[in-house]
């Protein structure tokens, strides 16, 4: 069930992942061991598509943002991103790569140099990754209101701003990058929950105006089903489901997929998910995690939902 | 339902400076009736926290009460001594703070920590204390072995649920979470709600809640005061409050939530930088709701692009 087309620089996806495996080692005094962190992950991320990768804490999502942002490294596997490998870029193509994959984290708060002003932090990324730019002074104007913030804020310092105005900044700062990917670690849950949807909201519009693909790191489900096109659930390392968001969510197939469904407070559910259906929702997931045979089972063609597991749970 | 076993009146508490004076809670006033759920939502800095410390007299400087009565069965507890306000918590109100499950001692086994509790605030021997510490444990369905165990040993949600187990030890009338669910993945999350759930119908006692996330609080509480600049602005049963906010800060956190079915709408939540002042006291719109009048505007929803 897997694509095999080889992606080519200028059609292809904008993310292509591959077998990709990451393991941290922990070694204690009498024993070492390495601990999976991601294992087989295959993904793409089409040009102008956002795809939210869920999961809960120790899942392993951030990982996998990380080894996209060259901040790990994978053990194994081919990642490619606008066509072209990743492993083992250096010097001049590094940087070229980091101002094309950019990351917005999770604290606002420690993300911005608190000595300088706003337009200080502009004005450095502006200079180290478009230096062809001669009036910054307008190009960081055109970047703050991209963002939805008057251009006021550009006398501020951090300390000055909320917490949603400094997560703005944050991603205007990434825009003046030029990105055609922004990987989104947790981007709103520092932020004050009424000014969430608005982070979300601008994510959205910086996909739909400047075709930018993203990646949207979330243990939050119902704000991925907002946000992205596709999710992918990752448990204990790999993805066990994907598909269209609105569509997946609705017709879960993977337990794991159904316990995190059925464990999101929702005021409007008919039937609640009690003790005993978690403890066999628990089970299921743990026969169909140790599976000798995982496979990709493709539930729903055109919203692309599979699901990973053995040949005979598929019944 | 006669007397309400939490009367809150017309409460300020001001963090007072050499320069200025903040009000962290403003007027404001509540009811909880014996074993009802009512919860508190707003954002941080909001005054939930303030409310909470202040009901039970935890507040330190520079907080101060400048106003306002609190009743516990009619009882002033603002007007309590050392000792008795010794005596009346943990046996008539136990909190669970944020991150209660950090507020274990990590150097001491679990049981040790039950029995401080117990024979602290209501004698007892030290057997009797144990008995009753694995008889919490098996409520919230912990293996009463654990009790030898360090809170090291133990997943965040098994620390959260010995703390609540541990303020449910004396058989209090109210007691008070505040944000007891914050950093724990869903699943755990649920899976408190629900021991928090059976605790109060085996054992009865008032709940006043305390979050941010509306979803989690609809779910949970019977009725819900929503505050905003240590204000409440509206006041309801929970399913008028889903159904029916009228107050545009309620909407706008209750549209902070994006739901898990149905069509894909687009939400606005509050814009960058609104602010609501000069708040006005509540008014009775129909039975048992309240909102502060307001003339700001009702935020709009349209479709997601």
């Amino acid at each position: 069930m897997t694509s095999t087309a080889t992606p080519q620089t200028t059609t292809g996806p904008a993310v292509y992942i591959r077998s990709m495996s990451k393991s941290y080692s922990s070694s204690s005094l009498l024993k070492r061991k390495r601990i999976p962190a991601l294992r087989d992950i295959d993904l793409e991320i089409q040009r102008g598509e956002i795809v939210a990768l869920v999961g809960e804490s120790g899942s392993g999502k951030s990982t996998l943002a990380r080894c996209l942002a060259l901040l790990e490294t994978p053990d194994s596997g081919e990642v490619l991103v606008n066509g072209k490998e990743i492993a083992g870029l250096k010097g001049a193509a590094a940087r070229k790569y980091r101002s094309d994959v950019q990351m917005v984290f999770q604290d606002p708060f420690g993300s911005l140099n608190p000595t300088f002003r706003v337009e200080h932090i502009l004005e450095r990324a502006l200079a180290l990754h478009q230096p062809e730019i001669r009036s910054k002074r307008n190009e960081m104007a055109r970047l703050v209101s991209t963002v939805g913030l008057n251009p006021e804020v550009l006398s501020s310092f951090p300390h000055e701003l909320s917490g949603g105005q400094r997560q703005r900044i944050a991603i205007a700062r990434v825009l003046a990058a030029k990105p055609s990917v922004i990987l989104a670690d947790e981007p709103t849950s520092m932020l004050d929950v009424s000014v969430r949807i608005g982070v979300l909201n601008l994510l959205h519009k910086l996909r739909d105006e400047h075709g930018i693909s993203i990646l949207y790191v979330t243990h939050d489900l119902a704000s991925a089903r907002y946000l992205s096109d596709r999710i992918a659930v990752l448990n204990e390392g790999r993805i066990v489901e994907s598909g269209e968001s609105v569509q997946l969510l609705d017709n879960p197939r993977h337990p794991y997929t159904q316990l995190l469904v059925g464990a999101v407070p929702n005021p409007d559910r008919n039937s609640t998910q009690d003790a005993t259906k978690r403890a066999a929702l628990r089970e299921k997931i743990q026969r169909w995690s140790t599976g000798a045979n995982l496979k990709k089972h493709m539930i729903d063609e055109t919203n692309q939902h599979w699901v990973l597991a053995e040949e005979s749970e598929m019944n | 339902m006669s007397v309400p076993v939490l009367e809150v009146q017309d409460l300020t508490v001001e963090y007072v400076s050499d320069e200025r004076a903040v009000r962290g809670a403003d007027r404001v006033s509540f009811t909880i009736n014996s074993g009802e759920i009512f919860g508190l939502a707003g954002e941080s800095g909001c005054g939930k926290s303030t409310i909470a410390n202040s009901i039970m007299r935890l507040l330190k400087d520079p907080a101060r009460i400048t106003n306002g009565k609190i009743l516990f069965d009619g009882k002033d507890v603002l007007g309590m001594d050392e000792a008795s306000l010794r005596a009346w918590r943990w046996n008539n109100v136990a909190m669970v703070f944020q991150s209660a499950m950090n507020s274990l001692n990590p150097v001491t086994r679990i049981g040790e920590q039950f029995v401080d509790v117990i024979r602290t605030h209501r004698g007892g021997s030290r057997a009797e204390a144990l008995n009753r510490a694995k008889e919490l444990l098996q409520m919230v369905r912990i293996d009463p072995a654990r009790l030898r165990a360090y809170p090291h040993q133990l997943s965040g949600g098994q620390r959260q649920r010995i703390v609540i187990a541990m303020a449910c030890a004396l058989n209090p009338r109210l007691l008070i979470l505040d944000e007891p669910t914050t950093a724990l993945d869903v699943v755990v999350q649920q899976e408190i709600l629900e021991q928090i759930r059976e605790l109060q119908t085996e054992l009865g006692f008032a709940i006043l809640f305390i979050t941010h996330d509306m979803s989690l609080m609809l779910e949970l509480s019977n009725r819900i005061g929503i505050m905003y600049g240590g204000r409440i602005v509206e006041m309801a049963p929970s399913e008028v409050l889903r159904d029916d906010s009228s107050h545009p800060y309620t909407q706008a956190l209750l549209g902070a939530f994006p739901p898990l079915h149905g069509p894909r709408v687009k939400l606005t939540g509050l814009a960058e930088g609104t602010k609501f002042t000069d708040i006005q006291d509540l008014e009775e719109i129909s039975q048992g709701h309240w909102v502060s009048p307001t003339n700001q505007p009702v935020l709009s929803q349209g479709e997601l692009s």
